[in-house]
């Protein structure tokens, strides 16, 4: 079914919509959810929470692209019960190196004096629109799409090594420009 | 009020666009990643090279006549005339001129040499050949490898009188060319391609050139065998030398025995290290997998065993390529831990001028000492392998019972 399909049976409230955009998105959202949560289990509810999810936000929500929209839904919530996880020290996967990377890019600043979040993600966006193509894909594919270095590494045919190298040079710089702007 | 900025939930929010281009299967020529450091640490020991050359007097005057400019920017032993193409053609737009020089072709690399000129600016922008809309024989090929040397720093070049002249070089690895002459198309781009991520060339300038050029010497000159060859790694795995190819321009060796997962090849840099039989030094860095299978790939580079630090201290330039008439060659294998954490780099200027491969903490010979050999730690046993078609054969030196073995750690 059509992308705007499923979001006008979303808007009509007719729940054949959740069950259209299961059945579209479960394998794209699937591998998100996997790729940090590494249980069967836990993905299973991550993405039943992101069905609803949707629901709730489809009305007043019309997405551009359904497929980032859910995708979204499903990395912020596999991110919470992952934290959710570890808190509870069930923390097993080798994914907690994500989330151990994830944080070094995370910081406390002043509100009133420095920029906002929302600005923020303006200034990572820019970021990444000025590194070489190959970069941008792999940190993408890292912190976005949470994929393991092992499988950057098979995508772009290069040692695990390199990816490993790679993340670490533009985190650095990242921290960097994050730095600058909120002038740490 | 103090808060705090979340990475991983805001990361969540990136730019859908963003997205979606990395949700896209990868196409680009990221292999090239695996190299550049290496590369630019190499552009940059020729650089070094360049101004303590260029200050001393001694060794300008020891440094041989070379016939083609190739030749005399990387030091090669041998003549490269018989299968150099002297173009000497301008082309010049927007205030940018670039005037070709050389090129060399085979099957495996593309090498041109030129001098640009960049109006009154200091630092030139980015070189390269480009990938996408070059093409030989009306074809263009997948890029495992690109090369750059020469510096572009302009200021200094003037300062320390260096040679202009500046090498662009790509490795192509399922080029089959037929007899006679290439048509080759030649786009070369002057300027920052990352400047938007919508328009990939927004700054660049493109200069086009179109000949032929007939690879057919160079490619009778070169040596192909299939040794039998396979040495111990000391931890009761073996690699077996599937096929060596090599020339007055570079050597290259397959072999198998370790996958793309292993740990040998992902933490660990790795080089075979000898000499031929002519006594010439030789070192072919691992520089990846073929494209389909899980064959390794070593390759000598054209910035030499720099790190071997004999290079400046003698004031000699040793490209560490073999002899293509050599009897055989006795080598090693080597390997270095990776160091993963980034040197202290100044995260501003490297967010300018899109240098974003200057300090690289690939660059483990920073972190190694002379005294440690730089790092290097031999592995396996060393083997001998010979290059007559007639007589391709190899033998370990030493026998299986004098393994040298690292441990990794």
């Amino acid at each position: 079914m059509e992308d705007r399909a499923i979001i006008d049976l979303f808007w009509q409230r007719d729940e054949r919509g959740i069950r259209e955009l299961s059945s579209k998105y479960k394998a794209y959202c699937y591998k998100i959810a996997w790729n940090l949560l590494e249980d069967r289990e836990d993905t299973e509810e991550c993405l039943n929470d992101t069905w609803y999810a949707a629901w709730r936000h489809m009305p007043p929500k019309r997405p551009r692209v359904l497929q980032i929209f859910v995708g979204k839904i499903t990395r912020g919530l596999a991110i919470d019960l992952f934290r959710k996880r570890t808190a509870a020290k069930r923390m097993d996967s080798h994914m907690a190196d994500v989330c151990s990377e994830m944080e070094e890019l995370s910081f406390s600043y002043a509100v009133d004096e420095r920029m906002a979040e929302k600005e923020l993600i303006k200034v990572i966006e820019e970021f990444l629109r000025r590194l070489p193509e190959a970069d941008r894909d792999i940190f993408i594919r890292r912190y976005w799409y949470l994929d393991s270095i092992g499988e950057i590494a098979v995508r772009h045919r290069v040692s695990a090594g390199c990816i490993k190298t790679n993340l670490c040079r533009n985190r650095k710089k990242l921290y960097g420009v994050l730095k600058k702007e909120a002038m740490l | 009020m103090k808060k705090r900025f979340d990475f991983a939930q805001e990361f969540g929010e990136l730019d859908e666009n963003l997205i979606a281009r990395a949700g896209e299967p990868w196409n680009g020529k990221s292999s090239v990643l695996h190299f550049y450091s290496r590369r630019l640490a190499g552009a940059a020991a020729i650089l070094i090279l360049a101004i303590l050359l260029a200050g001393n007097s001694g060794v300008q005057a020891a440094v041989k006549e070379f016939t083609t400019k190739i030749g005399e920017l990387f030091g090669f032993e041998k003549d490269l005339s018989s299968y150099t193409e002297v173009l000497n053609q301008t082309k010049t737009q927007n205030g940018i001129s670039i005037t070709l020089h050389e090129v060399i072709l085979d099957e495996h690399a593309l090498m041109v040499s030129l001098v640009a000129h960049f109006g009154d600016v200091k630092q030139s922008p980015p070189l390269r050949i480009s990938e996408e809309k070059t093409t030989i024989n009306g074809k263009s090929y997948w890029v495992y490898s690109s090369m750059n040397g020469g510096s572009q720093n302009l200021e200094l070049m003037e300062e320390y009188d260096m040679n202009p002249e500046i090498i662009l070089m790509q490795c192509y690895e399922d080029m089959i060319l037929p007899e006679g002459e290439a048509k080759i198309h030649l786009v070369l781009e002057a300027g920052d391609r990352y400047a938007s991520p919508v328009k990939c060339y927004e700054n660049a300038e493109e200069f086009v050139y179109d000949f032929v050029i007939t690879p057919d010497e160079l490619r009778e000159q070169t040596v192909r065998i299939n040794p039998d060859l396979s040495f111990s790694l000391g931890d009761g795995r073996k690699l077996e030398i599937h096929s060596l190819t090599m020339n007055d321009l570079y050597c290259q060796m397959t072999a198998a025995g370790l996958s793309r997962e292993d740990e040998l090849v992902n933490d660990y840099a790795l080089k075979l290290r000898g000499e031929d039989s002519l006594g010439n030094p030789v070192c072919m860095d691992f520089a990846g997998f073929l494209l389909e299978d899980d064959e390794m790939r070593f390759e000598t580079s054209l910035f030499g065993d720099y790190e071997a630090g004999t290079v400046i201290e003698e004031d000699e330039v040793t490209l560490s390529i073999p002899d293509k008439d050599c009897e055989y060659m006795d080598l090693q294998l080597y390997a270095r831990k990776i160091i993963y954490e980034p040197l202290d780099a100044e995260d501003a200027a490297l967010l300018e001028g899109g240098e974003y491969y200057v300090k690289e903490s690939m660059d483990s010979y920073e972190q190694y000492s002379r005294m440690e050999n730089y790092g290097w730690e031999p592995l396996g046993e060393k083997f001998r392998i010979y290059i007559q078609e007639e007589a391709a054969a190899g033998a370990v030196i030493g026998g299986a019972d004098a393994p040298t073995e690292i441990l990794l750690k």
